[in-house]
């Protein structure tokens, strides 16, 4: 420094000026030389060596006036010590020490500037970090939501979505919702955690055994039809509602081992009186033809995933068998569905009914009525029988054509020679424009109807008839008995059944219908499909149900025909249950709903898929194991002191707070709460109540509801072992640590155990906890739970697809994890991890079951790596479209941790409406965007990494080959051109191998330490990252890696 | 401060004359007010709902009866011409805003029924699964209901919460559930003003104290780990200490409630006996005189009022019949085309607004007419049958407020209605940058 400061000086003394001058300025400058040696020893001064040259290169555009990329440097705090703006320097420094700033084509900083400047910068960023090293890191964090839920239900032993109800927790600038810094504890908060708290503890303690309520509805042709009728079933109806009829049900109130109780239907009042009534079954949302009651009980075939196009989203998929129960349920504790069924042999392939008919065959000309060769024709006088109807010249009439309530009836019988495609034709006066006819023809063999308008418009002059195709019908050899109905003025002359020609398209395609039939008749009869059972609880709205699946989806693997009862468990607080309003006495009200179908699901009314039946339902609730159940006993344990209140209280209260505070609870501490008991117990009628105030108060202390992450002075070593337990849990199981964490830790060996303990951790299935939560905030697939994608557009995109996408990437996450494979795996995979429903939305065929599996995929399916998943392509799409800028900005921050430019202020969305936009693609509208100067800067950076992502629509589906906008060739800021995902990947792996690595340690670092990075961590990363590569950058590597940080153990 | 309680004989009002109270006027809430340091004037809310949409004939096909019966006013701006329908709010025209072409985006593509069910919360019911969110009266009374005794007051004419799809409340919690709404004019009156309420305060009593005793202790452990912490975790944990702080003096706030006495009012306008099957109008009046009563006392700031049930179900779909000598329920008529009939009946609904403006400018409290602290939003959530779009909306009062009325304003489908809520709440001084499916505010000067 103080050498740079001789140059200055010297150039400073070359001025021309008189001798005396010079040489006092030689006299005065001696005095500062020699003042600048010293100096070399102070720190440079920001105001002399650092702002004039800020303010020369850089606060044009990051000043006052304009903040490009919003950063505006002339109002930084200098002090990076004790300032707040350290970081923002640190990123300064970043961006000047890779040469990005001052950009290409503006001023450049002259050499020693830059170094004046950049040397203070490193210099005072070093003091910084020496200053911050042992203050700064971590802070106590509150529990997210997610882990407040799972911390309460391991201690108290109840699966209840405690969380839920909770404000959700905010996002950190690097969008983790973990970090302490967004985990508020408002007012709010602190309401809501007692209100909890006491709900949970009600929930957990008892002082008496709350009565069980236990329904059973056999189903079966007939079985109730010798049930007198107050004690049948009820049947619940409304609008469009498809009740089982109670004849074929048998309802029962089962007592605790499971034997029918006689039910006093006399009742006026009581729990059970005309609790038989308020008990059925509901088909609901059903296809007709995809269920049938028989013998031995109800027929289900393969369910159809229902759309999610309102009003029709409020159903459950076709077929679905609905156990109703009206009023008569709890809204609270475990409960367990029973469904006794069996896989049966599939049904016989239907085949499609009919089609609808594209235009006439007859014409009709003023010489007459031309029909195609073989018809069969039908006159009016040829009607076996007639209802409101007589024949004039040749013409059915209506008695009375003016009433519009009457219905003119005709039968016919028609006899085929074969089995044929006919399409049929019905020869009409003509039709006024306004009257709209609609005529309709019912056969009884098939049963099926065909029902089309009469045609209005009328041929040519003089032409007094009409012709209208009705549709195209499968008929087999034989005499067909038909019925055709109509109202109004219109008179029908003749029926026609034309069979279709030889090279019909329909027929084409119907003979390719029963070819597919046959094959798929074939495979039932290997039994190859499996049929699984899934089931929901909801509640019964107008339009639907509104519900939620719970447990998990059930194989059947016992023999067809081979009863087996299976067991559904959940939590009724956990899922929608109607509020009982017993005031409200219409017919829709009250009612709970359990709905079961055949998860073997299928894309199309016409498969039938695999078949079951199902014979039985039972509802239990509340339901106990064992009593009392384990969230009682827990807390009120065995102790050779129970009979000693006192004594056996302060055990209570010592063992739950240890438990609840994660650590050794010193005597005083207990004591508070002791005394607290001691104060309020004679405010309460029972023992066990008094209990459960001091537990709610426990539930409310910052030391539950916060982990401890601090090393303040004083701590043991115990006590900071028992803070690594914690700290290792919440990491990788979002859980509070095992017996064994805490057995290691009070041994004070858990620090020897870390590798060990790692790979337990992460084979226990409680790691998914810490998948789902890293996966959901590191690739944010938190934006695929909340992508409306337009199911119109992708029909194929139902809730269950959306379901098992978010799944997918979990799975595939985890898989690697579990495996230790490589870390560029998530890049690029040769295997998928999809299910059945996956493979059939994502067209890879030979998939079974609803098990995620790993699937080898080619190249030409272009999937495999985090970058080709369905989350991550439809939550970074808008609903329809995919959305390159979305995508690159999530694979630049996400994959490649860079951070992308941000928006400059007031720039509006690209308009839908605007009607040039209408026509394009967002890809094209972005094109023009770029165009324009202000924006082409930030784009070329960013729009690269999106659009080669052009080939997958908003679904996350491939586009089909010929949609245009299908061009994924770009070329990256760094010069490198890549065409489409396959290459990016490639890319990835190859030329930016350094990036990812670091980009997942920034990243997994920050979800587990519960902060965003910053400078004064910057060492420890980079000796992270080097010990991942050179250990040859397996997963587990890395998580034991970082466990094993200074970072993280401090 | 008042020390004598309000009183009333319960055989008086049981033979539905009422008394008149002649009590001097000591107001016990002022003080209370000021002993929390907070000198505001009280800023209100007020919600009334009406099912099945209102008639709107079709402009082209029926023009001369979309003259006559339109629901919304001819013309725009401030040059409107109210049809018969609403010209029962002329009176009021310098205190309302008439707002048309608003709805819950969401709710859209829904039967216009099943969008009643997110008319304040502008809930997100039409997906897969039914998620309602919390309701703007609610959010409202998170924060006005910290000075008054009760938080809301949630009335409906048939009261309870219905079934989803088909609510019977207009108010929804924090987690999207319906709050069972009340309908029963006397308990409602003896519930909420009278102090003899024995049973309901003493029972509250217990419940605050408990609260209280384990704020306390909590508070106290916590002290004493702040004296453990480092820098860094104490002033996380002061965080916690300073929100517990304020659950505390909220506790304290509802303790003094109980003890402070009713401001003193009169009651004996209020009619308690109407039989609701055969006198629609005094039946609503009453509970009319009811919500009255409670912004003059102050007993809480914010209310909805659901005056039926969608889709005829409910008793109030036989209001045409009683009341205007029609021949259809309310729900019928939304299908037909009987044009002049629905117009009769949603002048009828209309009329017990008018008269909920008329009291609550007549009716003054310390700050001037109750009506100009607050604000009311009548509406729907369907328009012509079915039709769960351009909402027929009436935004009325809060002259104090920063409103500014006397337009017939309309607005296109990208405006979510959740907009104009989001302009209600920080009128109410409650601070809210989005709500529910927000965009912004709504465009114009309507608040200033």
């Amino acid at each position: 420094m103080g050498c740079k400061m001789d140059v200055l000086m010297k150039h400073d003394t070359s001025v021309n000026c008189p001798l005396w001058l010079q040489l006092t300025l030689l006299f005065i400058l001696g005095l500062f030389t020699s003042r600048s040696v010293t100096a070399q020893t102070e720190p440079p001064s920001f105001e002399r060596d650092v702002q004039p040259v800020l303010k020369q290169y850089c606060f044009r555009c990051h000043g006052p006036d304009t903040q490009e990329g919003n950063v505006r440097l002339d109002v930084l705090d200098p002090d990076l010590v004790k300032g707040i703006d350290t970081e923002r320097w640190h990123q300064a420094l970043n961006i000047i020490n890779l040469g990005e700033m001052p950009p290409d084509g503006e001023p450049q900083i002259d050499e020693a500037k830059l170094e004046q400047l950049t040397g203070w910068l490193q210099s005072e960023l070093t003091k910084a970090i020496e200053a911050r090293q042992n203050s700064h890191r971590s802070i106590m964090r509150r529990l997210t939501s997610d882990a407040y839920s799972n911390t309460l239900q391991q201690l108290l032993e109840i699966d209840v979505d405690y969380g839920n109800v909770l404000p959700d927790d905010g996002k950190s600038k690097s969008g983790f919702s973990n970090n302490a810094s967004v985990l508020q504890a408002t007012q709010l908060h602190l309401e809501y955690f007692e209100k909890i708290a006491r709900a949970a503890v009600d929930q957990a303690i008892f002082t008496e055994k709350p009565k069980t309520m236990r329904y059973r509805i056999r189903i079966a042709d007939s079985i109730g039809q010798n049930i007198s009728k107050e004690k049948s079933a009820g049947r619940f109806g409304g609008y469009v509602s498809q009740p089982i009829d109670p004849i074929h049900l048998h309802a029962e109130v089962l007592n605790q081992m499971g034997n029918p109780v006689e039910i006093n239907v006399s009742a006026e009042s009581g729990l059970y009186a005309n609790v038989l009534h308020n008990l059925g079954i509901g088909m609901r949302g059903s296809h007709k033809h995809r269920y049938q009651v028989s013998e031995m009980g109800i027929l289900l075939d393969s369910a159809v995933p229902h759309q999610e196009v309102a009003p029709g989203s409020w159903h459950c998929p076709s077929p679905n068998l609905k156990m109703l129960i009206r009023r008569d349920f709890p809204d609270k504790g475990n409960f367990v569905f029973r469904v006794t069924a069996a896989h049966v042999p599939g049904r016989v392939t239907p085949l499609p009914q009919s089609y609808p008919a594209d235009k006439a065959l007859t014409t009709i000309t003023p010489t007459g009525i031309h029909a195609p060769d073989n018809s069969l024709i039908k006159r009016a006088e040829q009607t076996a029988t007639l209802q409101n109807t007589v024949i004039q010249n040749g013409f059915l009439v209506l008695t009375e054509p003016e009433n519009p309530e009457l219905t003119g009836i005709a039968s016919f019988s028609i006899q085929t020679p074969e089995d044929h495609l006919y399409q049929m034709e019905v020869v009409h006066s003509v039709v006024a424009e306004n009257q709209n006819t609609e005529l309709s023809v019912e056969f009884s063999e098939p049963l099926l109807t065909l029902r089309h308008p009469l045609q209005t418009t009328s041929p040519k002059d003089p032409v007094t008839r009409n012709v209208t195709p009705l549709g195209i019908i499968p008929l087999s050899a034989g005499t067909h008995p038909c019925t055709i109905k109509w109202k109004g003025s219109a008179k029908i002359e003749k029926l026609l059944l034309v069979p279709l020609a030889k090279n019909h398209p329909v027929l084409k395609s119907h003979i390719q219908s029963v070819t597919r039939a046959k094959v798929l008749r074939e495979e039932q009869q290997n039994e190859s499909r499996k049929p699984t059972l899934q089931v929901a609880l909801g509640n019964r709205t107008d339009d639907g149900v509104d519900s939620q699946t719970f447990d998990s989806i059930k194989k059947m693997s016992s023999p067809v025909h081979d009863d087996d009862v299976y067991e559904f468990y959940g939590r009724l607080e956990n899922l929608p249950v109607p509020q009982v309003d017993l005031g409200e006495q219409t017919t829709l009200s009250n009612i709970l709903v359990l709905a079961v179908w055949n998860g073997d699901f299928v894309k199309n009314q016409d498969d039938p898929g695999s078949r079951i039946l199902i014979n039985q339902v039972e509802f239990e609730a509340p339901y106990f194991p064992e009593w009392p159940p384990r969230s009682h006993s827990k807390i009120f344990f065995d102790s050779p002191n129970q009979s000693n209140r006192e004594v056996y209280t302060r055990e209570i209260i010592t063992r739950f707070m240890e438990e609840a505070f994660r650590q050794p609870v010193p005597p005083e501490t207990v004591d508070l709460y002791y005394q607290f008991w001691l104060n309020i117990r004679n405010d309460f009628p029972q023992y066990e109540q008094g209990i459960k105030e001091v537990l709610v108060a426990v539930l409310c202390s910052p030391k539950f509801l916060y982990l401890a992450e601090a090393t303040s002075e004083g701590k043991s070593d115990i006590q900071k072992d028992l803070e690594l337990a914690s700290r290792l849990s919440y990491f990788l199981w979002n859980h509070p640590p095992d017996e064994r964490l805490y057995t290691l830790a009070k041994q004070g060996s858990l620090r020897d155990h870390l590798s060990s303990e790692v790979k337990r951790l992460i084979a226990d299935p409680r790691s998914w906890h810490f998948v789902r939560s890293f996966c959901d905030q590191w690739l944010k697939v938190y934006r695929h739970h909340e992508m409306q994608v337009d199911v119109t557009e992708h029909p194929s995109f139902t809730r269950f697809v959306k379901n098992d996408l978010a799944e997918e990437t979990y799975h595939f996450t985890r898989h690697v994890m579990q495996n230790n494979m490589s870390i560029f795996t998530l890049i690029d995979s040769d295997f998928v991890m999809i299910n059945q429903n996956l493979a059939e939305f994502y067209g890879i065929p030979g998939v079974q079951g609803t098990d995620f599996q790993v699937i080898p995929v080619s190249p030409e399916m272009k999937r495999g790596g985090l970058i080709t998943q369905g989350s991550f392509l439809s939550g970074h799409s808008d609903g329809n479209q995919g959305h390159p800028i979305k995508r690159a900005v999530w694979l630049m921050e996400r994959i490649l941790g860079e951070s992308p430019p941000p928006p400059p202020p007031n720039v509006p969305d690209l308009d839908p409406k605007d009607p040039v936009n209408q026509q394009l693609s967002i890809a094209q509208q972005l094109a023009i965007h770029r165009d324009s100067v202000s924006c082409r800067n930030c784009h070329k950076k960013l729009d690269p990494y999106g659009l080669v992502f052009e080939e997958y629509n908003g679904a996350g589906l491939l586009n089909p080959p010929t949609t245009s906008a299908q061009d994924t060739k770009v070329t990256l800021p760094t010069g490198v051109i890549v065409n489409g995902v396959a290459e990016m990947k490639d890319y990835i792996v190859q030329s930016r191998s350094r990036e990812f690595r670091t980009s997942l340690v920034k990243h997994l670092l920050t979800y587990a330490l519960g902060r965003d990075m910053s400078f004064a961590d910057e060492k420890d990363i980079k000796n992270i990252v080097e010990t991942l590569s050179a250990k040859g950058d397996r997963f587990q590597t890395l998580v034991e890696t970082l466990v094993t940080s200074p970072l993280f153990l401090r | 401060m008042a020390q004598k309680s309000w009183h009333l004989d319960r055989r008086t009002f049981l033979s539905g004359i009422g008394v008149s109270l002649t009590l001097p006027y000591l107001d016990a809430m002022a003080e209370s007010v000021q002993r929390q340091g907070n000198k505001d004037i009280p800023k209100r809310l007020c919600c009334v709902y009406f099912p099945n949409g209102c008639g709107i004939p079709d402009q082209r096909q029926h023009a001369e009866e979309h003259q006559q019966w339109s629901w919304f006013p001819m013309g725009k701006g401030s040059n409107y011409t109210f049809t018969n329908t609403l010209s029962v709010l002329e009176p009021h025209r310098e205190n309302i805003s008439v707002l048309g072409g608003l709805s819950h985006p969401r709710s859209r593509k829904l039967l216009g029924h099943i969008a009643g069910d997110s008319w304040l919360t502008g809930g997100d019911i039409s997906g897969s699964n039914y998620q309602n969110n919390i309701s703007i009266d609610q959010v409202a009374a998170r924060q006005l209901g910290q000075a008054t005794r009760y938080p809301s007051l949630i009335l409906s004419v048939d009261g309870g919460i219905g079934y989803q799809s088909r609510v019977s409340t207009l108010s929804f919690d924090d987690a999207g559930k319906p709050i069972p709404a009340e309908h029963r004019h006397r308990e409602i009156f003896e519930r909420y003003f009278s102090p003899q309420g024995e049973g309901t305060s003493k029972e509250r009593r217990t419940q605050l104290q408990r609260g209280r005793k384990i704020v306390d202790l909590v508070l106290e452990d916590s002290r004493r780990l702040s004296r453990q912490l480092g820098k860094h975790d104490q002033a996380k944990l002061d965080e916690y200490l300073s929100s517990l702080n304020r659950v505390e003096q909220q506790i304290q706030r509802n303790e003094a409630w109980l003890d402070t006495p009713m401001k003193d009012f009169s009651a004996s306008h209020i009619n308690f006996e109407v039989d609701a099957t055969k006198n629609p109008d005094s039946y609503i009046r009453s509970m009319i005189d009811i919500m009255v009563l409670g912004y003059q006392t102050d007993l809480t700031r914010v209310m909805t009022y659901m005056m039926g049930r969608e889709d005829g179900i409910g008793f109030a779909d036989h209001f045409p019949r009683l009341s205007c000598d029609i021949n259809q329920g309310h729900h019928a008529m939304s299908h037909s085309t009987e044009w002049k009939n629905w117009s009769v009946y949603d002048a009828w609904l209309a009329s017990h607004f008018a008269y909920l403006l008329d009291r609550l400018k007549s009716v003054t409290d310390e700050h001037g007419p109750l009506l100009d602290n607050t604000l009311l939003l009548y509406g729907s959530a369907c328009s012509t049958t079915h039709n769960a779009r351009n909402y027929p909306l009436v935004l009325a009062g809060g002259q104090n407020l920063g409103l500014r009325h006397g337009h017939y304003q309309t607005f296109d489908d990208s405006i979510p209605l959740t907009n104009l809520f989001v302009n209600m709440l920080n009128a109410l001084d409650v601070k809210t940058e989005r709500f529910s499916d927000s965009t912004g505010v709504l465009p114009g000067n309507l608040f200033s």
